[in-house]
């Protein structure tokens, strides 16, 4: 399953192929972090069953401050558990109990990895 | 764009009348919690100085009187968006006008209590005493969720009652203890406990990661509450009901059809129930004329009572019926949970044009009424965008429009019923599309910027609370009356002198006038001598020779005077131009009840020349004229009501009527030569 978040992961231009030739624990600790927005993209070719249901962790949130503290009182706080719902445009992401709407203008700012 | 200052009473606020300030996250229940500890004896105002609405209401406990005030629901108290800058302002006692409040009821939701608990350690932090109403406690027993909360009361320091609004279940302990707290007899929060809760998290292992955000601490101290006080999680019945409806409300395809389904059954719904009390009160107010006819003296007396003040308060009360189903329905829905769930898939498509997914309701809505619609724009947070909103609404085909697109369809295709709804369809669409392309134009004009990205918290399904509906429904009829009755009344009584002076009597009259009149009166024929005098009235009056004056700038559009003058008759209220019609054509008012055969005897009225007044190109043009000329005062006032000046509602005015004249100069430009 892992295997296959990756190999999802990869897809994504940001992320350079060494990273992929490490074992699996060093993998989950140095494992990429990527904006929110291209995980939950509707996309067939990423589109990995396995990962939909994938726990997330937040690992950074950015945009203009107002926005981010506004993110982060949602609960999209550093280290905070997420999982996306639905994905599309505008997405659906769960956080702390809650189902949240959101679109990728907002969504690019969240950065996530895997749990 | 600046903001009005609007003055509201101030409170009189002391330990003789407290203030309770309610405050929790959206979705808690606040509104639920206020609407059932005051009743509906609750007020609408603004803060001074903003937009920023709060309610108000009493609350009388055992000797005391209190006032409640619903503050803004909110996330984060830290935010410096307005709402939760005013509520800060608020509960520090910093806004002028508004006394510091002796107690604060925070409202935390029972069934997500981790993510209340955020808000919960910004509260407790102001140190004031505060109680808190834990809500939704029966849906939380019903999905088996079982909190402590006695421990709760412990680690917060400050009482905790499990209530249930919607059920009004344990009110009366909350009340009890509201009370005791503000008497001082229960234990308030103590300073500097809670703060050192939050400087020193237990879990200390994000504060080391993300090197002391303020949030992430929060968050951990929430988390650790919650998991303190949660004895078991529960089975989250709600939930996966809920989830299971998304399945498909949400869906990018089957949510559009679902939608799509929703909202046809809430307009169908709201069309025929608005039909019953709409009729009544053009009914009641045609009897209150004739009564108040039969009292006084004929003359002008009579003209002002019967049509200026009795027309002018029906006209503004006809109103009321679509306004207040149309705020019961949504409240409906939107307590419900499904406005969120329409906004998100609305969002998507409304984005092309410069709008969030959250105008796509009042936009629908203003099919039935723009008041309504304009007045619904507040779910959009971002001025830029609600003002963009409000701006186009006016443009969507509302119900006071069917009856002049019902005539002009009619004159268009008197024997061709299918042609005729194909027409009546084609406004419909016109307006809708002009909407959208307005909208998009002033984003790339006036108003630019980026559309705020939705952000949007989906909460579990519920059942709608029929007391917050009607309390909605009564607010906002309530608030339509305060501030676009007098502009209406004034504006009505304008009209109606312009209409009605100069005062035409025999001797003015002119020697091709006096002809027809005595030729008439020798006929016998008493109620076409009356007719004759209205239509002669109404042609010699201001109206008339305004219209008249302004003929030439018509011209273009093929109207002849007498349709200048119905548009100025039906400035205030657009229906208006089919009875100004009826007069003008000799035909007196009543014919318009005669549909089909008024319609033909419009068709059948000539020009001098022979030709027809009502051609084809000449009502195509009056048709796109009235679907999209504003025409409509009450709209207007709304719009001062709702963007804070008449800047605003002067601006719309003149874009609409502007857009009105080209596009019908353009229709009958371009019809005329296709015809002939």
């Amino acid at each position: 399953m892992l295997l296959n978040a990756i190999e999802t992961l990869s897809h994504c231009e940001s992320i350079s192929p060494p990273d992929l030739l490490v074992g699996p624990a060093v993998r989950s600790m140095i494992m990429p972090s990527l904006p929110l927005s291209e995980l939950a993209k509707n996309d067939p070719t990423k589109n990995d069953p396995a990962l939909s249901s994938r726990t997330l962790v937040v690992a950074d949130v950015g945009g203009p401050p107002e926005l981010a503290n506004r993110l982060q009182a949602l609960g999209f706080c550093e280290g905070r558990k997420m999982t996306i719902v639905r994905r599309g445009d505008p997405a659906i992401v769960e956080v702390l109990g809650t189902r949240i709407g959101m679109s990728s203008a907002i969504s690019q700012y969240v950065t996530v990895r895997i749990d | 764009m600046e903001l009005p200052v609007l003055r509201t009473e101030d409170l009189p606020g002391s330990r003789a009348h407290p203030i309770v300030a309610l405050i929790g996250n959206p979705n808690a229940g606040k509104s639920t919690l206020f609407n059932a500890l005051t009743g509906l004896r609750a007020t609408t105002a603004n803060y001074p100085g903003t937009t920023v609405e709060h309610r108000r209401g009493p609350l009388q406990l055992q000797a005391m009187s209190t006032t409640v005030l619903d503050l803004p629901g909110l996330y984060d108290l830290s935010s410096t968006a307005p709402e939760e800058s005013i509520a800060k302002r608020i509960l520090l006692g910093e806004m002028p006008g508004t006394p510091r409040p002796e107690l604060i009821v925070l409202v935390l939701d029972a069934t997500h209590l981790q993510r209340n608990l955020f808000l919960a350690s910004q509260i407790l932090e102001l140190n004031r005493p505060t109680v808190i109403a834990l809500n939704m406690a029966d849906l939380a027993e019903q999905n088996d969720i079982r909190i402590n909360i006695d421990r709760l009361s412990e680690i917060l320091h400050c009482p905790v009652v499990p209530i249930a609004a919607r059920s009004g279940r344990n009110l009366d302990e909350l009340r009890r203890s509201i009370y005791s707290t503000l008497r001082g007899t229960s234990r308030g929060t103590i300073p500097g406990e809670t703060a050192t809760a939050l400087s020193e998290p237990s879990t200390g292992g994000c504060a080391t990661a993300c090197g002391g955000c303020t949030y992430a601490s929060r968050h951990d101290w929430a988390e650790e509450i919650s998991n303190q006080t949660i004895d078991s999680l529960g089975s989250a019945n709600s939930l996966r009901r809920s989830l299971a409806i998304d399945q498909i409300a949400t869906h990018p395809v089957a949510g559009l059809i679902c939608f799509g389904l929703v909202m046809l059954a809430t307009f169908l719904v709201i069309f025929w129930l608005a039909r019953f009390p709409m009729d009544l009160i053009e009914r009641l107010f045609s009897w209150a004329a004739e009564v108040a006819g039969t009292f006084l003296p004929a003359g002008d007396l009579r003209s002002l009572v019967t049509n200026g003040l009795i027309g002018g308060v029906g006209g503004l009360l006809v109103f009321l019926p679509q306004i207040c189903t149309l705020f019961f329905f949504l409240s409906l829905l939107e307590d419900s949970g499904y406005l969120a769930r329409a906004a998100l898939i609305m969002d998507r498509i409304m984005r092309r044009v410069g709008l969030p997914g959250k105008a796509f309701v009042p936009l629908l809505s203003a099919h039935a009424c723009a008041i309504p619609a304009i007045m619904s724009c507040r779910v959009v947070e971002n001025r830029r965008d609600r003002l963009i909103a409000i701006l186009v609404i006016p443009l969507a085909s509302c119900s006071a429009r069917v009856p002049v697109y019902a005539m002009l369809t009619a004159l268009l295709f008197p024997a061709q019923p299918l042609a005729a709804s194909l027409a009546f369809a084609t406004a419909y669409f016109l307006g809708i599309a002009a909407a959208l392309v307005a909208a998009w134009c002033l984003r790339k004009t006036i108003l630019p910027g980026t559309t705020q990205p939705l952000l949007i918290e989906l909460p579990n399904y519920r059942w709608p609370s029929l007391r917050n509906a009607v309390s909605l429904t009564v607010d906002r009829a309530g608030a339509f009356l305060r501030n676009a009755g007098t502009v209406i009344l004034v504006i009505s009584l304008l009209l109606w002198g312009l209409a009605t002076y100069p005062k035409v009597s025999k001797d003015s009259l002119s020697v091709p006038h006096r002809t027809s009149l005595a030729q008439l009166e020798l006929s016998g024929n008493e109620a076409a001598v009356n007719r004759w005098w209205s239509q002669t009235q109404l042609e010699h009056s201001f109206a008339g020779r305004i219209g008249k004056a302004i003929q030439p700038v018509f011209a273009p559009l093929g109207f002849d005077w007498k349709m200048s003058v119905g548009v100025v008759t039906s400035f205030a209220a657009r229906e208006v131009v089919v009875s100004t019609l009826a007069i003008l054509y000799g035909m007196g008012e009543d014919a318009t009840e005669d549909g089909a055969g008024f319609y033909q005897r419009l068709a059948e009225t000539t020009r001098s020349d022979g030709t027809a007044v009502f051609n084809p190109a000449a009502c195509w043009s009056l048709l796109v004229f009235y679907v999209l000329a504003m025409q409509c005062l009450p709209t207007q006032a709304i719009t001062r009501r709702e963007t804070g000046s008449w800047k605003w509602a002067i601006f719309q005015l003149v874009y609409m009527t502007g857009l009105a004249y080209g596009a019908s100069l353009c229709t009958y430009q371009i019809a005329a030569r296709l015809i002939d």
